[in-house]
């Protein structure tokens, strides 16, 4: 019997190596850097201080899974004016992975017109770009990748966070939709999910045991914004169900959610998330959408939101990069913790921050 | 199941009579209980340690009837009612598996390669019927090699995975840290399961003996076409067992 027991414990084999190829840490000087870098799966985005390096000979630092391999080798200088790609090959030596490293200028963008939208190569979804003095800017982010993981669908099209045709101006506007998430997602008390858009990144590994904290808000910003203006479309799916799927009590129809909060960044807490965006201590001045019910008629209406000042903004400050910006767009207001209508839908176009 | 007994109990009532005629053939009646495990030939690298086994109580019970050729040979076979199964939790590394829902056939699932723990309880009920080439060196053993055919009644097969993560496809796809994720694989579990089995009798009174049975399975636990766990599973138990002869 115990026999039987040792046979099973007697044949484990040694350790394989390694098949996992992650850049687990980036590290470029204190000085250099404006915020810490944000880590995808498959890409890094860091924005940093243009006058006090020499963009065509940066030498960034990689800490990558153990025992894997990276080239360019880290720590070798390299021409960042285009976003450069580093591929990890895993210890094991079969599985290898693509990084697009960007380092960004200190030019945070005040106008999005969502035109340029990129495929993102881990889920087969849809992210719009900015495109400042030349460079891309992927500085909005989605929970498209926690979809991708829990949603059979693997469409484009398929996603909730996406880009649609039906513009107010140019070719494209961002579209949102909350869709189910099916039975695996109902399993896991996650039975929607809301459209969503917003300035920063989203931590994927964290979107199934702390959403809230997956949403990372904030992108570094240098002027006083005074209101927040743009087009919008809102089309409600009906009544708010709950986490459980089932109707809350008492009924109302869902509603969307457009908001902008300036914040002060401190380096302990470089960012905001979807627990404390809006009710932080950092958080400055907020604008945003009094009332998100469905907009009249089947055109685009104006929305202009002014930002509401909690405390004073210090020039210097906000000179030097020390508050970041967040723009968050949802298709459901309550859809973070779960709550929405499937099908409500949200069309956003030519987006506006009207600084001082 | 209420009634096997019952039937069992018919059977050896009628097959004793017609026993009487002829002593090369006999008839027995046992009644026991399985021991061991659903494993890879090899355990793959992927699972780091078992940080339990527990083997569960798989009673089985069977009615037997040997037939002796020669002094020192004969055959053996038998009608065998039995349960195959085990609960283990194991710590595992890049293991590559699918989170699904019960009775879910694979449309809505994730699979990738997780790294954590893993608890996986199976418990398969079998109608079996062994075959075996006997040898009788003298009155108190005998000793038994063959085969043997199963037919799967009910399949239990799931678990759970827990503190980690999984990746999205491959070991670098997207990472999803996983507090707890289930899966049900009972669907998968093949009809048919077929194998050799030794084993040896030892007779302590007249009527009673007790026998002890390893049993292997060659063909694999699973379809063919389940992917879901990266290595081929088989069955491996150690049955032992009272039995009552009729003479």
């Amino acid at each position: 019997m115990l026999g039987t027991f040792l046979t099973i414990s007697g044949c484990i084999k040694p350790e394989a190596e390694n098949m996992e190829a992650d850049i687990l840490v980036m590290t470029l000087p204190d000085s250099v850097l404006i915020s810490p870098p944000s880590i995808t799966n498959t890409s890094i985005t860091a924005f940093v201080n243009f006058s006090k390096l020499n963009i065509k000979a940066v030498a960034p630092q990689f800490s990558i899974t153990e025992g894997a391999g990276i080239q360019p080798a880290s720590g070798t200088p390299q021409d960042f004016s285009k976003p450069v790609t580093y591929t990890v090959t895993s210890q094991d030596g079969q599985w290898q992975k693509q990084y697009r490293v960007s380092l960004l200028q200190n030019l945070a963008p005040d106008n999005f017109m969502f035109e340029n939208w990129t495929i993102n190569p881990d889920g087969n979804y849809y992210v719009p770009y900015e495109i400042v003095e030349g460079e891309h800017q992927n500085i909005w982010a989605s929970g498209n990748s926690g979809f991708s993981l829990i949603a059979p669908e693997k469409q484009p099209e398929a996603y909730p966070t996406q880009r649609s045709t039906v513009s107010e101006q140019g070719q494209y506007a961002a579209y949102l939709e909350t869709k189910s998430t099916g039975t695996l997602g109902a399993l896991v008390g996650m039975p929607i999910a809301p459209g969503n858009l917003f300035l920063g990144s989203f931590d994927a590994p964290k979107a199934l045991t702390a959403p809230l904290e997956a949403t990372i808000f904030g992108v570094p910003f240098n002027k006083k914004p005074l209101r927040l203006t743009g087009f919008y479309k809102y089309i409600s799916g009906g009544p708010v169900t709950d986490k459980t799927g089932k109707p809350v009590t008492p009924e109302r129809q869902d509603i969307c959610d457009i908001y902008a909060v300036l914040f002060k960044a401190t380096p302990e807490k470089p960012f905001l998330n979807g627990s404390n965006v809006l009710t932080d201590p950092s958080v400055v001045g907020v604008a945003q959408l009094a009332s998100g019910t469905p907009t009249p008629g089947t055109g685009y209406q104006a929305f202009n939101l002014t930002f509401n000042y909690k405390s004073e903004v210090n020039e210097d400050d906000l000179a030097a990069f020390a508050y970041k910006i967040a723009i968050v767009f949802s298709s459901s207001k309550n859809g973070a913790v779960f709550e929405g209508a499937v099908g409500s839908k949200l069309y956003i176009d030519d987006v506006k921050l009207v600084t001082q | 199941m209420k009634r096997l007994p019952l039937l069992l109990l018919f059977l050896i009532i009628t097959l004793e009579a017609t026993a009487q005629n002829g002593k090369k053939i006999s008839f027995n009646a046992r009644a026991g209980f399985s021991i061991g495990a659903v494993t890879p030939v090899r355990i793959p690298a992927s699972i780091r340690k078992i940080e339990s086994y527990n083997p569960g109580f798989l009673p089985s019970v069977e009615a037997g009837l040997d037939y002796r050729f020669s002094e020192k040979f004969g055959v053996a076979t038998a009608l065998r009612f039995e349960q195959k199964g085990m609960t283990t939790d194991a710590r595992v590394k890049a293991y590559y598996t699918t989170f699904n829902e019960a009775g879910n056939e694979g449309d809505q699932s994730v699979t990738g390669y997780f790294t954590g723990r893993v608890t996986t309880k199976i418990k398969n009920s079998y109608i079996t019927v062994p075959l075996h080439l006997t040898y009788h060196p003298d009155n108190d053993f005998t000793f038994k090699a063959g085969g043997f055919l199963s037919v799967l009644l009910d399949a239990r097969f799931s678990g759970d995975a827990r503190d980690g993560y999984i990746r999205h496809q491959t070991p670098v796809g997207e990472r999803e840290d996983i507090d707890a994720a289930s899966y049900d694989f009972a669907w998968n579990v093949r009809r048919f399961n077929a194998g050799v089995e030794i084993g040896a009798d030892y007779r302590f009174s007249r009527h009673f003996f007790a026998s002890a049975n390893l049993n292997y399975a060659l063909s694999p636990l699973m379809d063919p076409e389940f992917q879901s766990i990266a290595f081929g599973m088989h069955n491996i138990y150690l049955n032992l067992g009272i039995g009552y002869r009729f003479h």
